[in-house]
């Protein structure tokens, strides 16, 4: 079965965020559960359909061109919801 | 005060035009009733009194002059905290956003207040709007008016939980998988979900893009369809959002009257796991609709059961996607512990979200990932396809469809959270509704022995919301379950 396959490790490190043990543990068994439920789309058949990505059946819409709009007081903003700001810009631990 | 908080929106409405009351009376009860009642309901994470009141005021000196907006005018309407209102917080029930203050409006929000609205409150919900019960909330878990040891349904928890309860008239939810409908059914009111696309989505956090889609809640039709008639329409800065006719709801509410509709109940919704309290309503439901007149036919949608790992697949992929930019870097919460970008990425995110959001992005991760992407995103992606032509091949024989909300009552706090797969189930009913990008609305059809509401969905075509409110007031009409108290 495909659920068995499960490798919690590189899922959480693709998805970037760090599991302890505890979590890492519980969220291994309710995934291999989940998946294992999941896996019942592969019974369905679907020959000759094509993929639904979406709903929407308006896509003349998605050419419309977007137009940036200036805010005022973006700066204020900004700075109110960084974690950390120092001169106007947002601080970071180093990159190199 | 209780004629007030628990008046109809029309009664409301009616009520500010005769100068009956004024939208700061008005405003004070429900403001009175929130301080008395929410310890207990936890519908609210925060409010701002002082600009509510402004707010008020201000519609009471537009009504002074002659100069109303709209129906809405000096109406209290709670949102869901989900939508960006500008300078107010934002935290999505999530940690990662608990210190965000909106630097814009949102569409609803923009059209909100120029129907001269008053906004109360930010409502209580799921992290990120994922989950059933407010048990995800990162703040706190929201009762269920008509038994405060039951939960009141999600994602849009404190949104249904807080028109139930008479702190507020009117509020405005989102539905990705049945977050709107599925707390309406639970607490006894009235809740929509519009047709993907008839609401503008910009200034929504996103959960997952191709399903989410804004739904009003209130205690009857009416409310649903004036709030609908304010929030619908093209927006040019969401190109996901149809140009499609607006209809006057309203009016189209009121103009049920003699209507022969033909029904279509679907027999896999009535099935295993339904309960039996919830089945003989909605049956009851069925038979005043054919007492009427309306005919009504059985109906196969024998995808149903793909609905769930369909949903599963798709919204998670969808939310892995969605929520990478909550990353702690430019305006999210930032684990103190972190010395490099690595840790900043990966310990803001262990300590920001929850658990049940972390589950669905891992989910969404694995679904997308190399070797599993054609078995499972791929695969969902056809499978929605055949969904949405079972609803096709329905609705060419029939008007819209009658389905319970939820298989079940309102469950107790704690009953589900250590079994997720059992959380999920509970939306079977409502999932495919969004899979297929239709209009469905939720309103009370009874209530089980120990006095909790039971829920009857309709479901209709692509862009039909005003057979779904004429229904469902034709309903409401003969029996105004909606009009029960709960005993706070």
């Amino acid at each position: 079965m495909m659920h068995s396959e499960i490798d919690i490790d590189h899922l959480a490190k693709l998805a970037r965020i760090e599991l302890d043990e505890r979590v890492r543990k519980i969220f291994l068994n309710q995934l291999q559960d989940i998946v294992g439920y999941c896996s019942k789309v592969c019974e369905a058949d679907v020959e000759n359909l094509e993929p639904m990505v979406h709903s929407f059946s308006h896509e003349d819409n998605f050419w419309a061109e977007d137009v940036p709009e200036y805010c005022e007081d973006g700066v204020d903003f900004l700075s109110r919801n960084a974690p950390e700001m120092k001169e106007k810009q947002i601080v970071v631990p180093r990159v190199l | 005060m209780e004629t007030l908080i628990f008046g109809t929106f029309e009664q409301l409405s009616e009520g500010l035009e005769k100068k009956q009351f004024s939208s700061v009376e008005l405003t004070k009860a429900f403001i009175a009733r929130t301080r008395a009642i929410d310890k207990s309901v936890k519908a609210f994470l925060n409010f701002d009194e002082k600009k509510t009141l402004a707010e008020a005021e201000a519609s009471d000196v537009r009504r002074s002059k002659g100069q109303n907006l709209s129906k809405l005018d000096g109406v209290p309407v709670g949102l869901k905290d989900i939508f960006a209102e500008k300078g107010q917080r934002l935290t999505c029930g999530s940690r990662m956003l608990e210190h965000f203050l909106s630097p814009y409006d949102a569409t609803v929000v923009k059209k909100l207040k120029n129907a001269g609205a008053v906004l109360w409150g930010r409502l209580n919900m799921d992290e990120f709007a994922m989950g059933s019960s407010s048990e995800n909330s990162a703040f706190q878990v929201t009762s269920n008016p008509w038994d405060l040891d039951r939960i009141p349904g999600g994602s849009s928890s404190g949104s249904a939980a807080a028109v139930a309860a008479g702190e507020v008239p009117l509020a405005l939810g989102t539905d990705t998988g049945g977050s709107v409908r599925q707390p309406a059914s639970m607490c006894g009111i009235v809740g929509l979900k519009p047709s993907y696309g008839r609401i503008s989505r910009y200034g929504m956090v996103a959960y997952a893009s191709s399903l989410d889609q804004a739904g009003p809640l209130a205690r009857t039709t009416g409310g649903v369809a004036a709030l609908l008639q304010v929030l619908s329409g093209a927006d040019p800065k969401d190109s996901t959002c149809a140009r499609v006719h607006v209809s006057d709801y309203l009016a189209a509410t009121r103009s049920s009257e003699g209507k022969k509709w033909t029904l279509g109940v679907p027999e896999e919704y009535f099935g295993e796991g339904l309960d039996s309290e919830v089945k003989s309503s909605v049956e009851k439901a069925i038979h005043f609709y054919e007492a009427q007149g309306c005919v009504v036919k059985p109906i196969h949608l024998p995808s149903l059961e793909y609905a769930i790992p369909v949903y599963y697949i798709i919204a998670t992929a969808e939310a892995s996607s969605n929520l990478a930019r909550y990353d702690g870097i430019r305006y999210t919460y930032r684990s103190p512990r972190a010395k490099n970008i690595d840790e900043v990425y990966d310990q803001s995110r262990r300590e920001g979200l929850g658990e049940e959001v972390k589950r669905r992005i891992l989910l969404g991760t694995y679904v997308l990932s190399s070797g599993y992407y054609d078995a499972f995103y791929g695969k969902a992606q056809k499978v929605r396809r055949l969904i949405h032509n079972d609803f096709m091949r329905a609705f060419a024989e029939v008007d819209a469809l009658v389905t319970p909300t939820s298989p079940i009552p309102a469950f107790k706090k704690g009953e589900k959270t250590s079994n997720p797969l059992a959380m999920y189930l509970s939306d079977i009913y409502t999932i495919s509704v969004n899979l297929a990008g239709l209009p469905a609305i939720s309103f009370p059809c009874g209530f089980t022995g120990n006095g909790l509401p039971i829920g009857c969905q309709l479901i209709g075509k692509p862009w039909e919301e005003t057979t779904l409110l004429s229904m469902a007031y034709a309903f409401e009409k003969h029996h105004p379950f909606n009009l029960k108290i709960p005993n706070l």
